[in-house]
Formats: structure tokens, sequence, C-alpha cells
């Protein structure tokens, strides 16, 4: 794909992006303050449209343990707990969520520490032990905690099944968040939440299918971030204005032939979770090797694109029990081929996590799946979430060499991963 | 008794060629159960063998290809027994997502190997009666798939005998593990395991039949408890927990009279209520079991009284209420729902005030004689 093309600067929807996020950090901080209302800590894919509902502050600890990770200060969240018992290989977002909590009750000074909650939501459709990490947070927090069981996505479970057991929770969890604020639910709000969810989500899915663009207009380490307001403030009308303006950016960026680096070489996929504390390594190490990262799986996560006003309760429960990572391998197999077809993908970089086994359990599998069937070229590399313990900058640096190399020299060691 | 016993080893250690055995001498078929809480009682009521599934302790090979060394010995060592053709003579295979690492990476086994049966089944997380409708309709899908494949009608009539059959192996491993209590140092710890797991890999019939002989030579026993402290053994919550470990603590001079093991207490504790429509009555039994790391009781969490660990709280009072010094945990490298509950567990037995201590085991976990000085202190502390 070699190109003479112009560079392009930072998006402007990054700032854009900064500010949305700053400001809602702001205000969960000003809410906290005056008391106004309750603030709730959530899961990525909790039913979370009801929390929006019933005015509810909603913070999210998966997304403040990125920006941990991404700011080098999860590290010594992790270590907190590691000092009470935990063990260094489970979940680092668990992990640092329950270290900056340790921190914040002792008195020890964390990272920009979430509010403290009031109320605790919590799903089982990206993994079990999130139950247990937010059974903790209840503990030290001694707030009350709601778990929505969400079975997994399975052959032959019928799927009716699956979404009248979650509506059934959401149901339950409706009655206590009454009880509880002492207000009675507004389904008529709830249907515009779910009206602006699903309006920010189209954007969101818009503006990412941007990168099937040959050459891409951006990478997908630059659009990843803007999976944020999608997740965290969907309920807000001007969300999807977000999203229409990032299109309109990357638009102009095709029309006038900007790409985001010099020597764009290969079209290549990202499977897992960012390793947050070595985006700005990877970045660079990618871009010296003319390899641009186009899309992944993991944009799926945020894509909550069952939204629909006319069914708010039913399509509320449908994201949930639809979520991702919720969905079985074959699946997720299938999913990744197409995503490699769609965006025209020559080659796949698989990121082991080595503390997330949803997402790292099954990646070979994944990875050999796609490479029976396209005949593309994968490597894998190991890493973690959010503590750079688990993380040989040195060797992942070798191992992309390597895998450029054999992309370099193309036909031969096509269908094998590069170890 | 030591007789028995050693058959019965000796059929565990056999389990694999032994389900050969059975097939060429029965014609029948088998169902390898992966742990835990499969319903086994509805295979059996299809005219099928369910067996449960044990992982090799060996070292890992095959299986280090298609998964990270962070997966937990009972996923990697099944996977590894899978991929070396040790399972090539089970007619099918079936689980219930009880954990992350077996909820996302099982459903592998069937994509890559061809099963006549292949069967995923989601026991709710929620540990309460939210939880029933949708656990009531995976019993039912259970039943018709296992129909399906065999061709048998599940009656309730049959699903019935399977339960009193399976409930007399539970109530026959009770008083088995009752021996242990009330004649401590009688039955070696790492004997019964084994012989609890030969009842998860045999035909229940006979060994209900071998069973019952072994209680009695038990009882003819002129074996003398002498003054030991008595320990409980948690944790190991899938796989067989190591021989060498459980004979250590025991050479080391105190006597296991508890555990929390599935191949133990965890197995046969609770009986499938009888009375009424078999399925609903599973349905019961699932969600009245003892308490397990891996799921959430939404009651705790809810109200104000929270305790900080309803699993502890199990552990607590069954060390209180049989006379127990101390608690050993056993920590198997990588069992995420365990390594979480445990920091809660720890705490909860300070707060009841009850000694333990912790020893990492499965694959890699280090010397044998760096746990023995730990027991060695531990026992020490308990006898002061």
């Amino acid at each position: 794909m070699g190109t003479q093309a112009k560079i392009g600067n930072r998006l402007e929807s990054q700032n854009r992006l900064g500010k949305l996020i700053a400001d809602h950090y702001q205000e969960a901080r000003e809410i906290k303050e005056s008391g106004r209302k309750p603030i709730v800590w959530t899961t990525t894919a909790a039913p979370n449209e009801i929390l929006w509902a019933m005015d509810f502050c909603v913070l999210f600890p998966e997304a403040y343990a990125a920006t941990c990770g991404a700011r080098h200060a999860a590290y010594r969240h992790c270590k907190i707990t590691e000092d009470k018992g935990y063990e260094h290989h489970l979940c680092t977002y668990c992990r640092n969520g329950l270290g900056s909590t340790l921190a914040d009750i002792e008195g020890l000074d964390p990272f920009d520490p979430l509010p403290a909650p009031d109320l605790l939501l919590v799903a089982n459709n990206s993994c079990s032990l999130i139950t247990k990490w937010w059974e903790h947070l209840s503990h030290y927090w001694n707030v009350p905690l709601i778990h929505i069981d969400t079975p997994y996505i399975i052959p032959g479970v019928p799927e009716k099944d699956v979404i009248g057991h979650i509506k059934h929770q959401i149901g339950d969890l409706i009655r206590f968040l009454e009880e509880f604020t002492g207000k009675k639910f507004d389904h008529d709000r709830l249907r515009e939440v779910v009206k602006n969810g699903s309006e920010s989500a189209k954007g969101y899915t818009d503006m990412m299918k941007m990168n099937k663009h040959n050459p891409a207009p951006s990478t997908y380490f630059d659009l990843m971030p803007h999976n944020f307001p999608n997740l965290v403030l969907r309920y807000k009308p001007e969300v999807a204005d977000h999203y229409r303006l990032m299109k309109q950016e990357m638009n102009e960026r095709i029309r006038e032939g900007i790409v985001p680096f010099e020597n764009m070489k290969y079209r290549v996929y990202w499977d897992g979770i960012p390793y947050w504390f070595a985006m700005r390594f990877l970045s660079k190490k990618l871009q010296s090797l003319g390899i641009c990262l186009v899309t992944s799986a993991y944009s799926q996560l945020f894509a909550f694109d069952r939204s629909d006003p006319e069914r708010p309760l039913d399509s509320v429960a449908e994201n949930t029990a639809y979520f991702y990572l919720n969905r079985d391998v074959r699946y997720k197999a299938e999913y990744t081929e197409q995503l490699y077809r769609d965006y025209d993908l020559e080659a796949g970089i698989f990121a082991y996590a080595m503390t997330c086994k949803p997402f790292s359990i099954t990646m070979h599998y994944i990875a050999d799946y796609v490479q029976k069937k396209l005949g593309v070229l994968s490597t894998i590399i190991e890493g973690d979430l959010v503590d750079d313990t688990f993380f040989d900058e040195e060797k992942t640096g070798i191992r992309l060499e390597t895998f450029a190399e054999a992309l370099e020299s193309n036909k031969p060691s096509v269908g094998k991963t590069v170890f | 008794m030591q007789l028995i016993l050693d058959k019965l080893k000796l059929r565990y250690s056999r389990r694999n060629t032994e389900i050969v055995k059975w097939k060429d001498n029965t014609g029948g078929k088998v169902i390898g159960c992966l742990p835990m809480y499969f319903p086994e009682e509805f295979v059996h009521a299809a005219g099928l063998l369910p067996v449960t599934l044990f992982g090799d302790n060996g070292p890992i090979a095959h299986a280090n290809r298609h998964l990270m060394t962070n997966a937990c010995g009972a996923v990697r060592g099944t996977f590894e027994d899978l991929l070396l053709g040790k399972y090539d003579a089970l007619d099918g295979v079936a689980a219930v997502l009880i954990c992350d690492q077996v909820r996302f990476f099982f459903q592998v086994w069937s994509l890559d190997h061809e099963f006549g049966f292949f069967h995923q089944m989601w026991r709710p997380f929620n540990i309460d009666q939210s939880s029933r409708p949708f656990l009531l309709n995976e019993l039912k899908r259970l039943k018709s798939a296992l129909e399906e494949f065999t061709g048998n009608a599940i009656t309730p009539g049959k699903l019935c005998g399977s339960i009193r059959l399976f409930n007399e192996t539970r109530s026959l491993m009770r008083a088995l593990n009752d021996i242990r209590k009330t004649r401590p140092g009688l039955l070696k710890a790492s004997d019964l395991v084994k012989a609890i797991a030969a009842g998860m890999i045999m035909p229940k019939e006979e060994y209900n039949s071998i069973l019952k002989e072994l209680i009695t030579q038990t009882r003819d026993s002129d074996y003398e408890s002498g003054e030991k402290p008595k320990v409980m053994v948690c944790g190991h919550p899938c796989g067989m927990p190591e021989e060498e470990i459980l004979d250590l603590i025991e050479e080391m001079g105190a006597v296991i009279v508890g555990d929390d093991f599935f191949t133990g207490s965890r197995y046969f504790s609770v009986d499938v209520p009888c009375s009424g429509d078999p399925v609903e009555a599973y349905a019961d039994f699932l969600l009245n079991l003892i308490p397990c790391t891996t799921y959430h009781y939404p009651q705790n969490w809810i109200g104000q009284d929270r305790s900080l660990s309803t699993y502890g709280d199990y552990v607590a009072d069954y060390v209180r209420e049989n006379g127990i010094q101390g608690v050993i945990l056993l920590r198997e490298m990588y069992c995420d729902p365990f390594d979480l509950e445990f920091v809660m567990l720890k705490r909860k037995l300070e707060e009841r005030n009850i000694a333990h201590i912790t020893l990492n085991t499965g694959h890699e976990a280090g010397s044998l004689e760096t746990q023995r000085t730990r027991i060695q202190g531990y026992l020490e502390m308990l006898s002061c």
C-alpha cells in the first residue's frame, strides 16, 4: 500500500474527546460534593440505561482502569492489592480498581480516584471475575450491590430465554432502585435515554467504519479512545454530534488524501484489549515498521447497537445479552474473519493480556481460524491491560520486527503464526 | 479395608482405560463431564454412563500450544488429555460453565474434535430464586438433548430412579467421611479423595456396593485414634488435590477431618429432593448446594448486614461445628474465583480466630520441601 500521501496532524476530535472526558469527571466530583445525585459504579455492559433514566451519576471503574494504565498510575494501585493478599495474576483492571479504592479509604492518595459510590451494579457478561471484584467493592465501600446474571450465548440456548432472564432481572433492578431512591421509575425518560443511546451508537459505528477506506484516514489506536463517549455518555444527545463531527473530519482526510503517518505499508488487525501503558511505544514501533492498525473486534464491545427507543426495555436487555464478550468462540472467530474481509486486512496482531482470560484464552484459536480461512499472517504478543510488569518492551519490539519482516517477504510464511 | 481403598485408587488411576473396558463389556455409551456440578443423574437416566474428567497432573506439552500457562491446571490438564487422545473413547462431553476459563474455552473442544454429544450448560451465577426459571429451562434443555442423542425418553420415573441411586452414593460417601470425623486417622485423606473420585468415574451401581463393604470393614477395624491436631483442607476447587500434599500434612502429624473438595464434601454434602417433579427438584438442589467461590449470593450483598464471604462463613462454621483446630488452604495456581475469594476467606478466618496456612498447589507450584517446612511451622503453632 506504499503511499506518498499528505500526513495528517492529530485529529481535532481528540481535543473534543479530551474535553468530554474531563467534563464528565469534573461533573462527577461536583455531584459528590453537592450530594445532589446518588453515585453508582457499574460495568461496561450492565443495563446502564436504567441508571441514567433514574438520574444516577454513573461511573465506570473499567474505563478508570484504562486511564490509570495510560497514565502509568495503575502499577501503584495494583501493588497495593498485592500487599493485601491479592494474587499478581488476577485481572489488573480489578486490582487497579480495588487498589485505588483501598488507597482512597486508607488515605494513600490514589490517582484521580472516582468519587465514592452509593450503589454498585455489575453484569457478568464480560466475565464472572468481575462479579467478585464488585463484591469486594461492596465490602470496602459498604454499599449495596446488584448483580445481573447474563447467560452466555451458546448454541442450543434459546436467545429469547436469555433476554427474558435478563429482562426479569432488570424489572427487579427497577423495583430496587425505586425503593433505594424513593422515586418512581420514569419510562418516558428511559425511552429518551435509549433514543440518545441509539443515535450515539449509530454515530460510533459509522465513525469506526471510516477506516474501511484504503488508505485508512486514521490508525485504530487513534480511534480507540473514542469508545468512551458511547460507553459513558451515550445518554446525552450531544454525543451523537461528537461522532458526526468526527466522521466529517475523517471524510475530509479521505477527500484530501491525508493519512496518519508516512510510509504506511500494511493494513493490520488488532485483537484484544490494548496495553494501555504501552500505547506510545506500540504506536511508534508499528509506525516505524509501516504497520497501520485499522480495526479490532475490541471496538464491538462498545457498540451498544441494539438500542431501540421503540423497545426500550427489550433493547437494553439485548445490549446486555449480546455483549461481544458474551458471544461464543465460533461467533468471535467468524466475526473476526468478517472484519478482515470488510476492512481488507492482510495480517493480525493478537495481543495476549496475561491477566484477562476472557479475551485471551481463545486468542490462539481465533488467530488460527482466520489464518486457515484467509491465509493471512498473524503474530501473538504478550503483555497486559494496565500492569507493565507483564510486558517486555524489547521482546515485543523484536517480535513485531520479525512480523514486519515476514510481511515484507510476504508469501512464504503466509498462513503461519510468527512467534 | 486398605485392599478396597487400593482397588478404588487403581480404578481412578486407570480411569481412561476403564472407560474402554466398560464400553467393551456393556456396549454402552459414556459422557465425560467437566467439573463441577454437572447433572450426572440426567445422563444416567438417559441410559448413559457419566464420568467426571480429571486432567493428569503430569507435564503439559500439547495444550501449551493452544493455551498460555496462566490457564489453570484443570483446564490445561483436561485439554492436554483430549489432545493426547485419552478421551477418544468418550461418546460425548458436557460441562456447566462454572468459571471464565471453562466458559470461554470449553467450546474449543468441540470445534476441533468431533463429539457425538456436546453440551454446555449455564447454572445462573445468582444463587437465589430469581434464577430458578432459567435454571429449570436449562435442565429441560439438557433432558431434551440427551433424549435426542440416545433416543431414550427420560421419564420422571427413570430420573427419580437415577436420583435415588446417586443420593445413595452421596449418603455412602458421607458415611465414609463421617468415619474420619469419629475415628480421625483411620482413613488417609489422600485415599479418601481418590475413593470419592472413583465414584465419579465408575457405574454407581457397582461403586455403591464396594463402598458399603468398605464402610463395614472400617467399622471392624481396631484402629485407635491418637491425639493429633484436626485440620480442614479447603481450596483446589475443581481438580484432584495432590496426593503428596495431603500425605505430607498427615505425615507431619495432623489429621485431616474435613474438606470442601470437589472430590470431597462439595460432591456429596447435599442430596437431591426425592419428592415431586424430579426436574424441579434438581433445580432446587442446584440452588441449595454448599457455597462456592465462583457464585454470587445476592441476598448477602443487597442488605445492610453483609458478610464479607458467604463461602468463608461456611468454612468457619464447619470448623467450629466439627471441633477442628485449623484450616489449610490449598491455592491452585491461576484459579481466579478462588484467588479473589481467598482474600475474604482469610479475613473471615481471622475474624473468627481460626488458625490457617496457605499452600500453593497445581502445575509448577514449587517443591514439596518448601511446603514441608511451612506445614511443620503451622502444626507446631497449632499444638501450642
